[in-house]
């Protein structure tokens, strides 16, 4: 029951991811650069685990007659994926971070390896699925591409990144409140909720 | 739906506004019934000894408490009267808004002036208007046939005209000066201490109010300054203590208001509203020598940061001076005799003397409640009970135990009313005219619906979404004053976002072109980093007032970009119609007339911000002709634009111009950052969108240029250009412009749709179909009256909130000056703007 792996897989990336945050959440409000830098393999091998066990189950799906495809042969466009979401997709989303108002003076490693979380929740599933197919890519930033899990999944990360920012001006003078622990939380959760929608409306058009 | 149905609902609507606005004020800013005419004695009152017959006050401005008592004070003398018992201190609680207009005219009549002050702030500055309608005790020595003289903050001059046997006023014109402003006052003591034809003497310096603007409480300027003032505080003691003729005079000095940690003030934080208060007198051990602990100084907290000795009202002030020189209390006061100065007088006689603060205080009773009368005259036995009553009937049972108090001398039972009494007239809560305040909700909200029928049905694509977000979101920020203190994060993150959004379009539209989008969002965090603004992070570093000043020729150098840009604006766009040469004539005299202006302007106003080797091309002239100099190029410009050159260009060219004049030269290089961005903004936006980034770049500009929800963060710097008298219209135009210029920049550059003249960008075919459609006129518009709306229902179901008057009311005098802004900016500039290039 292929199928029944692929939604079982998905679920359980959720689940996981979500109690990878609120496990590590106490440390991050603590000392955000070292827990980030401390769960940046973790969150990495998550996203690989989840992306080759979907991927293997969609090719399943699609090609019955051809003989089962060896996960091995995943390897190097999952490597290549990686190292592109840590290079190129982290400078992009800590480029779009400061131009958001994130601090430029202070906090860099924060920031940057906010960037990195950003970049291995949602660029790698999209470069690990788009591969460099620039129509493509254009038809994810202009938000016409065809539902699936990696775009809407992106697109939540944006979306919980950004409202992210929203409770940091409250005079609560809560410890939670200190740059990025909030971005980080609205990106997960935000990644969490735009993939799960991502996967019930599986292969519809964006409503606008 | 034709244009001029439209046109006849944006002004129905602008119409209602206004009106919902002042109704709304009426009813929520509280009116305290204020009593006409001067206090006297009448047959009840007992006359009693006088402790004193001259007084001496000295006010300095922001006068924190912990400048004088302080361990790192300046104030040696004062305060080895105060450890000799020659000096009574005090912290004098000063009330919000703690400027210095208001808390002069709390001083000297006693009463508590509220936010509606604050509004009339200029027409009260105006001479017509004044405290020569209002009792004060200024007032009263005159009434008895008493002389005053006055030196400092012409302020006073202005509250009291005629007041002054002599005087020499000083305007607080720049804050970069320390020294002139109070040379001016201190040259004239000498003199004056030699003569004896002067019953009262007030004294008000500027200079440390002008540090702490300037350079905040932590400047090295403030000790100089701070001893400098016990200096002068040491000439009149000896003078006092020496010359026979001044033997029985009160000194007092005092601060208005305080200051808080970045040296500004206007706000309720404790720094600001804890100013030092000092009574000095040999005669006052009589007093100081009772004390059960003597007095120490220098002395620590006793609550709070600023808490220093005893806290008083600063209202107090009024009762306690007129008493001691035995005069009738104002009529208007709401303080009570400080009870530390009864023992002045002979224990037959302190009943007495608080009697006549009683009776002042239930006079202003009787006044606003008109029950207070009949009930305080019922007959009362000696053992009534009144703790068990409350409000009016409790304060009416504490009246009818007076005869008893009196004739047994009780003093501090007769205090105890005065406090009781004062407490229900200083609580501003009862005085809500809710009625009011909800039929004033009530025709704006009547407005807003109309408004949002006009625009939301109408409207398609990106702003079909993200006009709907940004009025939703806005709402529920009104209610928290946090949000409220920080409303330019709201405004920055909804900018950065339609930015954005408006750069994925592009991809959306096939190009993948995104550097335009990319600059226009990194000109956006420039932007927002320009300023500092906000509370929580108040005085953070910042471009304009940290960074800038420490690079001087990197400012000049940015300004002279801005100068010279709009020159060859000028050149080639205003004056095009005259000929190459002699446009570049008219072009070089107007913008070296404006760069002029700004150099001289900041080389007497900061001249830190001029490097050295500009310093010497600094113009000499007066600054006034100066300014009138360069308002005469704009409106000759302007003239020109609106009949001969007619371009759109050519009228923002000539706009500009004005607007540096208008604007701080650190905040000059922002106007062609935002020239920058209108010009990268994308091609083929609707009108819809042209107005929402307008709407958007307004509010942005409106805080990146300094602005805030507060009462301290009104940029005053650019209201007196050009003005040497003062003119209430004048002026306040001038301030409008001055803190809207980002705002008054973006409606030149993006005026609305212009029918004819300029071609329409090329747009999709059913774009254009849709476009004659929605009505971009009503977004301005339609947004006011939400926020108008959203504030008023914020403040009337937060009216017993504790921030109330320091964040909510702040915010509803903004709102007001917001919708002035729309009538006057968006809608009469915009609509001039249209007519001159059409």
């Amino acid at each position: 029951m292929p199928s029944a792996i692929n939604t079982m897989s998905t679920h359980l990336h959720t689940a996981g991811l979500g109690s990878i945050l609120a496990f590590y959440l106490p440390s991050l409000i603590e000392t955000p650069a070292s827990t980030l830098i401390n769960t940046l393999p973790l969150l990495t091998l998550a996203q690989s685990a989840y992306l080759l066990t979907s991927q293997l189950t969609s090719i399943k799906k699609k090609k019955k007659s051809t003989p089962a495809p060896s996960i091995s042969s995943s390897f190097t466009p999952l490597f290549v994926s990686i190292f592109f979401a840590g290079t190129a997709g982290t400078f992009v989303l800590f480029s779009l971070l400061v131009l958001f108002g994130a601090p430029i003076t202070s906090h860099l490693p924060d920031t940057a390896l906010t960037a990195a979380h950003m970049s291995m929740l949602a660029v790698l599933p999209l470069v690990f699925q788009l591969g460099v197919d620039g129509e493509r890519w254009r038809e994810v930033l202009a938000c016409q591409a065809p539902i699936d899990e990696a775009f809407l999944g992106a697109m939540g990360m944006a979306i919980g990144a950004w409202a992210g920012a929203i409770p940091i001006p409250l005079d609560w003078d809560r410890e939670w409140q200190k740059w990025p622990v909030t971005i980080l939380v609205g990106a997960y959760g935000g990644y969490l909720v735009g993939k799960t929608v991502g996967s019930v409306f599986k292969g519809a058009k964006m409503p606008f | 739906m034709t244009r001029s149905k439209l046109w006849w609902s944006i002004a129905a609507i602008n119409i209602l506004l206004p009106l919902g606005i002042l109704m709304f004020a009426k009813g929520f800013f509280p009116y305290k019934p204020f009593l006409p005419g001067l206090a006297q004695f009448d047959a009840e009152d007992v006359t009693t000894e006088k402790p004193f017959d001259k007084v001496v006050f000295m006010v300095v401005d922001a006068l924190r408490s912990d400048f004088v008592f302080g361990e790192r004070s300046g104030f040696q003398f004062t305060q080895s009267l105060i450890s000799s018992e020659r000096a009574i201190p005090f912290t004098a609680h000063a009330t919000s808004p703690t400027i210095t207009m208001p808390r002069v005219k709390a001083i000297t009549t006693g009463s508590i002036p509220g936010f509606l002050d604050v509004i009339l702030n200029f027409a009260e500055s105006d001479t017509t208007s004044s405290l020569a309608q209002q009792d004060n005790w200024l007032a009263q020595i005159k009434a008895n046939s008493g002389k005053l003289v006055m030196y400092g903050d012409d302020t006073w001059l202005k509250l009291f005209p005629g007041m002054f046997h002599r005087s020499d006023g000083t305007t607080s014109f720049f804050v970069s000066d320390f020294t002139e402003v109070d040379n001016n006052v201190t040259r004239h003591i000498d003199d004056e201490l030699k003569r004896d034809d002067w019953d009262a003497m007030v004294l008000h310096y500027l200079g440390m109010d002008h540090i702490g603007h300037k350079s905040g409480p932590l400047s090295p300027n403030m000790l100089p300054k701070q001893v400098e003032m016990d200096g002068i505080v040491e000439r009149i003691y000896t003078a006092i203590e020496t010359s026979p003729h001044l033997s029985s005079t009160l000194f007092v000095l005092a601060g208005d208001h305080g200051m808080n940690d970045a040296g500004n003030h206007g706000g309720s934080g404790e720094g600001e509203t804890s100013p030092a208060l000092v009574f000095i007198s040999p005669k006052l051990s009589a007093i100081s020598s009772t004390y059960e602990t003597p007095l120490k100084a220098p002395a620590t907290p006793s609550s709070g940061e600023f808490g220093f000795y005893k806290t008083i009202e600063q209202s107090d002030l009024a009762p306690t001076i007129v008493s001691l020189l035995g005069l009738p209390v104002p009529r208007n006061n709401l303080g009570v005799l400080i009870p530390d100065f009864l023992k002045l007088w002979n224990p037959s006689e302190q009943a007495a003397v608080v009697m006549r603060n009683a009776r002042q205080l239930k006079s202003i009773i009787s006044a606003s409640h008109p029950e207070f009368d009949t009930l305080s005259s019922q007959p009362s036995t000696t053992d009534e009970v009144c703790t068990s009553l409350s409000g009016i009937d409790h304060l009416a049972c504490l009246w009818r135990h007076t005869p008893y108090l009196l004739s047994t001398g009780d003093a501090s039972s007769l205090l105890h009313l005065c406090t009781e009494y004062q407490s229900l007239l200083s609580s501003a809560a009862s005085n809500y005219d809710i009625p009011l305040m909800l039929f004033g909700i009530f025709v704006t909200t009547i407005s807003l619906c109309w408004a949002l029928g006009h625009l939301l049905p109408q409207l398609y694509g990106l702003s079909a979404s993200f006009i709907p977000l940004l009025f939703t979101a806005y709402i529920p920020t009104m209610f928290a004053s946090s949000f409220i203190e920080e409303e330019h994060h709201f405004w920055y993150l909804l900018a950065s976002l339609w930015f954005l959004l408006l750069l994925l379009r592009n991809f959306r539209r096939g190009t993948r072109q995104a550097t335009s989008g990319l600059i226009l969002l990194a000109l956006l965090r420039l932007t927002r980093r320009w300023n500092q603004t906000g509370i929580k992070h108040a005085g953070a570093p910042d471009i304009a007032r940290h960074w800038l000043p420490a690079h001087p020729t990197v400012l000049w150098i940015l300004v002279l970009v801005t100068y010279i840009d709009t020159f060859s604006l000028l050149w080639n766009h205003t004056y095009r119609p005259l000929g190459r040469q002699l446009a570049g004539i008219m072009a070089f005299a107007t913008t070296a007339a404006a760069f002029c202006f700004k150099l001289a302007f900041a080389g007497q106003d900061s001249p830190e911000l001029v490097p050295t080797w500009l310093a010497p091309l600094t113009p000499q002239t007066s600054l006034v002709a100066q300014a009138r100099a360069v308002f005469l190029f704009v409106a000759l410009g302007l003239a020109y634009a609106a009949f001969f050159s007619r371009s759109l260009k050519s009228v923002q060219a000539i706009t500009t111009i004005f607007l540096l004049t208008q604007s701080r030269v650190t905040n000059t290089p922002l106007l062609h950052i935002f020239r920058i961005m209108a010009w990268q903004l994308p091609e083929g936006l609707t009108e819809v969108e042209k107005e929402v980034t307008c709407l958007l770049m307004q509010q942005v500009g409106f805080f990146a240029m300094g602005g805030a929800n507060a009462i301290s963060s009104v940029d005053l710097s650019q209201a007196y250009n050009g003005v040497d008298g003062f003119n209430v219209v004048v002026v306040a135009g001038l301030t409008l412009v001055g803190n809207w210029a980002a705002g008054m920049w973006w409606r030149t550059v993006l005026p609305g749709p212009i029918s004819g003249g300029i071609k329409s960008p090329k747009l999709e075919k059913d774009d254009e179909v849709q476009r004659k459609e929605e009505q971009p006129e009503m977004v301005m518009t339609t947004f006011m009256t939400l926020q108008a709306v959203a504030v008023m229902v914020a403040c009337t179901l937060l009216r017993s909130h504790l921030f109330i008057w320091t964040v909510f009311s702040p915010k509803y005098l903004y709102v007001m000056a917001w919708t002035g802004w729309n009538l006057i900016g968006n809608l009469a500039w915009g609509w001039c703007v249209r007519n001159m290039v059409r």
